[in-house]
């Protein structure tokens, strides 16, 4: 009897020890070292502010294409931030004026952006919704709710947020600033 | 004393062979999609990864991450919860900050991963926003950056706009059944 009990005690937990390292095993990805890989990932959320809020909030309304990107930096820790120079070919409200160029800065560097609001494409028009958090530095409003890219599909400037401003309507936007 | 060993023996085994089981996701081999309504990435080791508040964090984001965390513990029957502790027991944080450039809402960054893991994070609100929305969509901004750490990633089509998951806020309402969906593939409840 004695033999028995121990028999069943060593059995018991021989199958423990192996179960558990069975579990251990399943949950690591075989192509990835244990030492673990050092990865960066930002999941970030943007608002989701309508045409009208963000033409209320901005000083600024262009349509324009950057040109260059001028440097990128971290604004903090871990938060990229990329500064384009901006050519406006039309003002639609503030007191810039056309072939003028300004200093946009995005959330995102080329190789580090955002799903949600990926980095502008050089030398691709845009209309931006523009506020300036410091002198002569742009931000769009409300990130991806600020920033339109042209569809021709559907002859109207698209945001991510999938909002859009007819080409007929931009004339309109200067209301905003009455 | 026979009866007594043996006992113990099962007891013993069988709480060996449950910790596992929850503590630890299993090895997902699934991603979704746009369509299918739930994209997963990355997530925490267990369903209550620890975090720390960084010092002088206000008790007004506190209580919002408070709120989304009960959300999602709730809207998860139970399964899924951040739970507060010190920087000596975790690299996990969580913050309010103001920058001029940061055009974001808020944002879960992972700064280590092993395999499917996600083993440092640091989840941050923008004040600059503060005023733009209420406690009641802050607390559900917060349930959705929850979803990152649980493993759930953005959904940007217009067409999953109603999600928890969809990447724009303002909207949310909490977990819908696609959310739910793609969090029972990596957790199993």
């Amino acid at each position: 009897m004695k033999k028995k009990t121990t028999l069943f005690v060593v059995a018991s937990v021989s199958l423990a020890v192996i179960a558990f390292a069975g579990f251990q095993s399943m949950d690591k990805n075989p192509s990835v070292q244990d030492s673990g890989q050092v990865i960066i990932e930002m999941d970030a959320t943007f608002p989701n502010f309508s045409t009208d809020v963000v033409a209320k909030k901005a000083s600024l309304i262009v349509k324009g294409k950057p040109v260059k990107v001028v440097k990128t930096f971290s604004e903090g820790e871990n938060n990229p931030i990329t500064e384009f120079s901006f050519k406006i070919d039309e003002v639609y409200k503030g007191s810039k004026s056309n072939e003028e160029y300004i200093s946009v800065f995005q959330d995102g560097a080329p190789n580090n952006d955002y799903d949600t609001h990926p980095i502008m494409e050089l030398n691709t028009e845009y209309v931006l919704f523009l506020e300036e958090p410091l002198e002569a530095q742009y931000t769009m409003v409300g990130g991806p709710s600020g920033k339109f890219e042209f569809d021709a599909t559907k002859k109207s400037f698209v945001s991510f947020t999938n909002r859009e401003v007819p080409q007929a309507q931009l004339k309109s936007l200067s209301v905003a600033e009455e | 004393m026979k009866i007594r060993v043996k006992l113990i023996s099962l007891v013993t085994c069988m709480a060996v062979l449950l910790v596992p089981i929850y503590a630890y996701a299993h090895t997902v081999t699934e991603t979704g999609s746009e369509a299918d309504g739930w994209i997963i990435g990355t997530h925490a080791p267990t369903k209550e990864p620890k975090f720390w508040w960084t010092p002088g964090t206000p008790d007004k984001w506190k209580n919002r991450l408070n709120g989304g965390n009960s959300y999602m513990y709730s809207e998860t029957s139970n399964n899924l919860r951040v739970v507060n502790s010190t920087a000596l027991e975790t690299n996990n944080y969580i913050e309010n900050i103001g920058k001029p450039f940061a055009t974001w809402v808020a944002r879960v960054v992972t700064m280590k991963t092993t395999g499917q893991h996600k083993e440092s994070w640091h989840m941050q609100f923008n004040t600059k926003y503060d005023d733009d929305y209420t406690d009641t969509q802050w607390k559900r901004i917060a349930q959705h950056e929850l979803g990152h750490v649980f493993g759930l990633k953005d959904l940007y089509e217009d067409y999953n706009s109603s999600l928890l998951m969809y990447g724009y806020a303002g909207s949310y309402s909490g977990l819908k059944t696609k959310d739910l969906t793609g969090l029972k593939k990596i957790w199993g409840f």
